[in-house]
């Protein structure tokens, strides 16, 4: 539909409003409501089958008293490898020993979320020891330190 | 070029033995020593550096008022005290104290590097090692007896100054490395390194209470802190350091400590010991 100045001026004032509308959101891009409602009905009704197929729980690994256990070697292991390096976390060893008391109660997901906290640590404080094994040597006024951008 | 026919495995192989090992062809003490010097007199040009052998108090004027004040009758004369009767009290052989340390005003001896055992000595250990010597059984390193003695010790060697022999062979060079890598260390948790809190951040305040210089840290040691309630030693401090940036403290008197403590007092040589003092 092509507009021109007379057709304008015949119309309306209401027409030409409606008319006017009518060719700005058709022409333009731009999408109307009638349009995002049919999207947001769209999005909230796939999500809503999506949780109504995947219960929260089926993904989720069975945790048994062993696998608690296994975690927690894990976590002692890699505390004890901090230990030798002298970067070893107070933090750490309290996870452990978290984890500990909860795999005595009975606790397994409490055990296991304690257990996986402590290797986190664990092998946090093992990067920082390697990463320290050179970076110590960019510090201080001391004539061997070299620059570094990491510190302040 | 003769560079270009040395296979690169061995250049390779070179660069990273130079990174990674403590090299002891890069430690320089002397030059340590007058960097860090240097580097108070600049931060602080208002303060001898004589005057940081008073650690934080060197810093803050109210706070040294108030120390002042507690020197007159301080908390640790009762430790003092205890540690002279122990001195002089005859172990089973009838020999005393005094058969090692002569009149006890040694502690400028100590910490030294040992050639022979190829380790750090300090003073504590001195005292276990007299002890045995004489057929008595060690202290506990964080007994009151030890922080008695030491501190006895301590008080009769006050206006001595601090003199360690400049580190020369390559095991004492290594000792002295070590030291001086846990002190630039990023450590625990919060990922901080000793010279983080008191070199880049010195003078600041942590809360209430003002971050000292490294200069003097050795100096005032055993010292009463009222936080302890009790006379301690460095080592226990350094525990307490560990502790407070989320590392887990090393056993007191374990190497890594005397080697920290041997790299701080070569860095304090030239002050004055004038332990056993008061700390908040």
């Amino acid at each position: 539909m092509e507009w021109t100045l007379n057709q304008k001026v015949s119309l309306t004032h209401s027409e030409s409003m409606v008319q006017f509308m009518n060719l700005h959101y058709r022409h333009d891009r731009t999408p109307t409501l009638q349009h995002c409602r049919w999207a947001v009905l769209l999005i909230v009704s796939l999500g809503l089958s999506a949780c109504a197929s995947t219960p929260a729980s089926s993904n989720k690994p069975t945790i048994t008293a062993a696998t608690a256990a296994e975690q927690l070697t894990q976590a002692r292991v890699a505390f004890e490898r901090s230990v030798e390096l002298g970067f070893a976390w107070v933090a750490t060893g309290k996870q452990i020993r978290r984890a500990e008391l909860a795999l005595a109660n009975g606790d397994v997901q409490a055990a296991s979320a304690a257990a996986a906290e402590a290797l986190a640590l664990a092998n946090a404080s093992i990067t920082q020891a390697q990463t320290e094994s050179t970076a110590w040597q960019t510090r201080g006024p001391f004539q061997s330190a070299k620059p570094s951008d990491q510190d302040p | 070029m003769i560079i270009n026919r040395v296979p690169h495995c061995v250049v390779i192989a070179l660069a990273i033995f130079s990174v990674t090992v403590p090299g002891v062809a890069t430690a320089d003490p002397v030059a340590d020593r007058q960097a860090l010097r240097e580097y108070y007199s600049q931060r602080f040009f208002d303060v001898p550096l004589q005057a940081h052998q008073d650690g934080a108090y060197a810093l803050d004027a109210d706070a040294r008022e108030q120390w002042l004040e507690l020197e007159d009758f301080p908390p640790y004369e009762i430790d003092v005290d205890e540690g002279a009767d122990l001195f002089t009290t005859p172990f089973v052989n009838g020999a005393n104290f005094s058969a090692c340390f002569g009149d006890g005003a040694i502690r400028q001896d100590y910490p030294y590097f040992d050639t022979t055992r190829e380790t750090v000595v300090t003073l504590e250990m001195a005292v276990n090692e007299c002890l045995l010597e004489h057929g008595e059984s060690p202290w506990p390193f964080s007994s009151t007896e030890m922080s008695a003695v030491v501190g006895f010790i301590a008080y009769a060697s006050r206006g001595a100054t601090v003199a360690i022999a400049t580190p020369e062979s390559a095991a004492a060079l290594n000792a002295y490395e070590a030291g001086k890598q846990y002190y630039l260390s990023r450590r625990g948790q919060l990922n901080f390194a000793c010279s983080h809190c008191h070199i880049d951040m010195v003078g600041n305040k942590l809360r209430a209470e003002t971050l000292s210089a490294s200069l003097g840290h050795v100096t005032h040691w055993p010292t009463y802190r009222f936080k302890w309630q009790a006379l301690g030693g460095l080592h226990r401090r350094f525990q307490e350091c560990n502790s407070q940036v989320g590392a887990q403290p090393l056993d007191l008197q374990s190497e890594p400590y005397r080697n920290l403590e041997y790299f701080l007092t070569y860095m304090a040589n030239g002050l004055q010991w004038n332990g056993p003092s008061t700390r908040k």
